[in-house]
């Protein structure tokens, strides 16, 4: 009796202190959480980002000096990975992905930190933009991705990537190589040069490369880059836009 | 069971304290914010900025002028008094600032408060318009676009296209709400209409493309994104809120050579100069204020104005 007794409070016990570890996971963002991030982000991040979040450390004195992408600004810079509107903040979980699963070929994904480390240090990096007091950023509606592609739809998807223009800068295939790009009149918001995503390789996709990562990337559009949003003037008009990211994964391998 | 009962006997008193307090506090919160004589005051009285004190939009203005700008730059000048009034304003009564006790802000409104007036004035060269080569949808575009950076009027020598902006006295707050006019960008035959537009933050921008080709309006303030739509022919126009404030450099990254500028204010102290360089300002305070004018390529000009309680400020300025 005993010892089921003792069994039943040991389990109660487990349970509880399962229960408050997954409520740790995402600390509450107070001076306590900051400083812990702090401590993260002057080993982790800083050497890139700066001390101050400027996007100005040490390494920023090569990295992004003469060409696009510098390391972002967290104080009063865009941010280009969101599931907000163009000019919007974004999400804490946006930076939580971005911060996991890094930036392919720009920033080391982070995924070696703990959960609760991470979003330590993302509480840190608000910190840095007052604008993140104000109203909490709304994220558009993001679906998940309908059912596989059809042939008639990637066809559609090749007619739409002419009709939103993708291939000015993207080029006819895709690799990067439109006229706009062609001729150096992409720049970002400081007047750097910036290449066009090669949509054949799915590695130099920055925001991701799944079916839902496209969709983001078409929809919000990548702030401080010449990649605008189509959300709104393109709004329900859902189906395109699927077919169009079909498309653009058409044009790569999947890799396994 | 007695023990037992004793010891739960405070706990539950405590919790339903607990529950009582929950309720009653909220209820009394709410109950002294409504009967606050502070709710009942009038909005318009000295309501703060949303975004709480920034620096003056002509400051952020010197350092986000376009490159070409900056040689022009000139120290800013100091109007001696109230100016008398010009010919060209006839109908604008003048009252001359006596020893009058200013009245209170609620006062001034701009039926009654001081009007600024004047004219933007360039008496240099006006060099000829450019021909860019356009190399991207000559259909829509043409193969060549003429731009024009300088609208001068010949017989008043008056400068269109400039911006003229009244900063507020240090620690006054905006008295009038938000104009509610809204900001438009209509992409049109591969340029911008209007070049140059003034708008308040807050106000709505609409951006429109009448254009049978795709466009992106790329809004940067400050070296970053406020806003980056695409216009996809026969796409839906887009209307979004100004949430920042200071020169809006709007770009086309499909057409190179469409740019245009918005200037945002925090207030509602601007003005744009008409095609013979006239400029009215309402509903400013009295006292001492500085007057900065913007220009896309003669940058800027300032000077600190008296204005007096009532009646109108003539203020004339020159690029030279």
């Amino acid at each position: 009796m005993r010892i089921r007794i003792l069994i039943v409070i040991g389990a109660g016990l487990a349970m509880l202190s399962i229960a408050s570890f997954a409520n740790a996971v995402k600390p509450e963002d107070n001076q306590a959480t900051r400083e812990k991030g702090k401590q993260i982000y002057d080993r982790a991040c800083i050497l890139c980002h700066g001390a101050d979040g400027k996007g100005d450390g040490p390494a920023g004195w090569f990295i992004g000096r003469y060409e696009s992408p510098r390391p972002r600004d967290f104080a009063g810079g865009s941010y280009k990975f969101r599931s907000t509107p163009s000019g919007e903040l974004p999400m804490d979980q946006d930076l939580f992905r971005t911060v996991t699963q890094g930036i392919p070929g720009n920033m080391p994904p982070y995924s070696g930190l703990s959960e609760e480390e991470r979003w330590q240090v993302i509480a840190y990096i608000k910190s840095f933009n007052k604008a993140f007091k104000g109203g909490k950023p709304v994220a558009l509606l993001l679906p998940n991705p309908p059912g596989p592609p059809s042939d008639a739809g990637i066809e559609n998807g090749r007619k739409t990537y002419i009709k939103y223009g993708c291939q000015n800068c993207h080029g006819d295939n895709g690799y990067g190589d439109g006229k706009e790009a062609l001729d150096g009149n992409l720049k970002d918001t400081y007047g750097l040069m910036i290449s066009p995503g090669d949509l054949t390789e799915r590695a130099s996709l920055k925001n991701g490369s799944s079916a839902q990562a496209l969709y983001r990337s078409i929809m919000t559009g990548l702030d401080g880059t010449p990649m605008p949003s189509y959300a709104d003037t393109i709004g329900g008009n859902d189906k395109d836009v699927w077919d169009l990211v079909y498309y653009i994964l058409s044009l790569s391998q999947e890799r396994q | 069971m007695v023990r037992r009962g004793m010891v739960g006997c405070p706990t539950m008193s405590v919790q339903a304290l607990g529950r009582l307090l929950s309720i009653a506090v909220p209820i009394a919160i709410i109950g002294l914010a409504c009967w606050s004589p502070l709710l009942a005051a009038p909005q318009s009285s000295t309501k703060p900025d949303e975004t709480g004190r920034k620096a003056p939009v002509s400051q952020q203005l010197h350092g986000l002028a376009p490159g070409p700008a900056a040689k022009f730059r000139r120290p800013r000048e100091v109007s001696p008094s109230v100016v008398e009034p010009q010919a060209e304003f006839p109908g604008l009564a003048v009252s001359q600032p006596g020893n009058e006790t200013p009245p209170t802000r609620s006062a001034f409104s701009e039926s009654t408060g001081p009007v600024i007036v004047g004219r933007i004035l360039y008496r240099g060269p006006v060099p000829a318009p450019v021909q860019i080569q356009v190399n991207r949808d000559p259909d829509v575009c043409g193969l060549t676009m003429s731009t024009t950076a300088l609208s001068v009027d010949a017989a008043t020598q008056g400068l269109g296209n400039a911006v003229v902006h009244v900063e507020l006295a240090v620690g006054e707050a905006s008295a009038r709400i938000v104009a509610e006019n809204p900001a438009v960008v209509r992409n049109k035959e591969c340029r911008f209409h209007p070049h140059i537009a003034v708008a308040q933050m807050g106000a709505e921008v609409q951006i429109f493309n009448d254009d049978p080709v795709m466009h992106n309006t790329n809004i940067i303030v400050d070296n970053s994104t406020a806003l980056n739509v695409a216009m996809v022919a026969g796409g839906n126009p887009i209307k979004k809120r100004l949430k920042k404030a200071g020169l809006h450099l709007v770009k086309c990254n499909v057409h190179k050579f469409m740019q245009a500028y918005r200037l945002v204010f925090d207030d509602p102290y601007f003005s744009q100069t008409t095609e013979t360089g006239q400029f009215s300002i309402a509903g400013v305070s009295p006292g001492l204020h500085r007057i900065s004018v913007w220009h896309e390529t003669l940058g800027m000009l300032e000077k600190d104005v008296q204005v007096p309680t009532r009646g109108t400020v003539v203020v004339d300025l020159e690029y030279k």
